[in-house]
């Protein structure tokens, strides 16, 4: 292991943590996904090729263990966190509109998103990855990223500008499938 | 071949597939005026089009803030791995006050927490509040600089009556924990090395969970390197300056209520050090 590839890693640092806590929602989760990113991809280190893209080696790696993390989550019953989505709508309701849009109103309509869908808005939407780097990152068709991208981008915009807002469960939150 | 237009080519539907690039600025350009035909002409294909810019520079703005953030230190640790000597955290525990006062009580010649301040907790103390003052970092140990991660972890679960090992040959062991009178945890502990020498320090939890070391006294002979001792003689002797009476006298100025019995302490640690 080289100082300038952990000169690199440090460098990657902020993207990684944005990334993650675009994922986990959760800014402690976050940065323990980024720190377990950190030491698996240091454990094995080897895997990486030097000449490809060190970001896109370890997002996949953020996220393979975020996947993991979330199936455990559903073994466990979890799914999301019910009141931040309630607290998305506000006590009258009113919608949330792009000046307002604050860390916890997007956490908490990404939670409604399916993971699959989750990771390319924190790709595409968030960190600013083409289509093409995305689906390289996720080991997905081009075509399968854009036309998932698409249905979370739709869904993600109905709830933060309200059109939805009663599809918003109050006791229950939906329970995130896999799309194709 | 009729050109009227109802036999041409029939126009390639629009959808996501295209208005989702355009709004991302990638669409081909020989694409891109079919989209924005489409789009003057139907309001559900611009919604969804507004939704698509709405969904990247609006959202992603929402992370700012995590981007420009400082990076925890834990997650640099990762990366770099611990590193030998660091810079003290900037979170002032005790206050200008809390600090005003311990420095004071160090240049006031007759005050006295407990029998008398030596001369040795003075020049630590003062040197600690030099350090503290300019912002440079403080070995948690005068004999070499220990491992802050361990420390850290030593500090946060070790029971008093434990010791938890922060380095090779030397090992932590809490002797009181006790809240201050503003609302901060603190602990006081041993330093004990593998050659039977002995250094006290005291350290505080600061509101982001990191343990700063307040002070530390010299490594001298530990009660069991010294051997057997008269009756009534302190373990320190007459020569070694008695780390534990300091660090007692030190802790009775900022404590208040009791220091924490085992089964309390237990309960702290287990809720992570919750607010007193």
């Amino acid at each position: 292991m080289t100082d300038e590839l952990r000169s690199r890693m440090v460098e990657l640092l902020p993207r990684l943590r944005r990334f993650a806590v675009a994922l986990t929602g959760d800014l402690d989760q976050g940065d323990d996904l980024v720190q377990e990113t950190c030491m698996r991809a240091l454990s094995r280190v080897d895997q990486w090729q030097p000449g490809t893209r060190l970001d896109s080696w370890m997002y996949r790696i953020a996220q393979n263990l975020w996947l993991d993390r979330m199936r455990a989550k559903k073994v466990r019953g979890v799914q999301v966190d019910v009141e931040a989505a309630e607290a998305l709508a506000g006590p009258n309701g009113r919608r949330v509109v792009e000046s307002r849009l604050t860390l916890d109103a997007v956490g908490a309509a990404m939670a409604y998103l399916p993971e699959d869908q989750r990771v390319l808005i924190s790709l595409v939407c968030i960190d600013g990855l083409s289509y093409k780097e995305a689906a390289e990152v996720t080991q997905t068709p081009i075509g399968t990223v854009m036309s998932r991208l698409a249905r979370a981008r739709r869904e993600l915009h109905a709830r933060l500008e309200g059109h939805t807002r009663e599809a918003i469960p109050r006791q229950q939150a939906p329970k995130p499938g896999r799309n194709t | 071949m009729s050109d009227t237009p109802d036999e041409k080519t029939p126009a390639q539907p629009i959808g996501d597939d295209l208005i989702m690039p355009y709004a991302d600025g990638v669409l081909a350009p020989d694409q891109r005026p079919a989209v924005r035909e489409a789009l003057a002409r139907d309001p559900e294909l611009m919604q969804r089009f507004e939704g698509f810019l709405f969904t990247r520079g609006p959202l992603a703005r929402a992370f700012d803030a995590v981007l420009a953030a400082p990076i925890p230190e834990r997650l640099l640790e990762a990366v770099r791995g611990p590193t030998p000597q660091r810079t003290r955290p900037t979170v002032s525990l005790l206050g200008s006050v809390r600090l005003a006062r311990l420095a004071d009580m160090f240049r006031v010649p007759d005050f006295s927490p407990a029998v008398a301040v030596p001369a040795v907790l003075v020049g630590l103390a003062a040197g600690w509040l030099a350090h503290y003052a300019i912002g440079i970092a403080v070995p948690v140990d005068s004999r070499g600089v220990v491992d802050t991660a361990s420390l850290q972890q030593a500090l946060e679960v070790t029971p008093t009556g434990g010791s938890a090992k922060i380095a090779r040959g030397l090992s932590l062991a809490p002797r009181f924990t006790f809240a201050t009178d503003q609302q901060v945890w603190c602990r006081q502990y041993a330093l004990i090395y593998g050659d039977g020498l002995e250094a006290g320090g005291m350290a505080c939890r600061a509101p982001d969970g990191v343990w700063q070391v307040l002070m530390s006294t010299p490594p001298v002979p530990g009660v069991r390197a010294q051997g057997p001792r008269p009756a009534g003689e302190g373990p320190g002797g007459n020569t070694p300056p008695n780390n534990e009476n300091v660090l007692d006298g030190v802790r009775s100025l900022f404590k208040q209520g009791d220091v924490l019995g085992r089964e309390k302490e237990a309960d702290v640690i287990k809720d992570r050090w919750k607010t007193p």
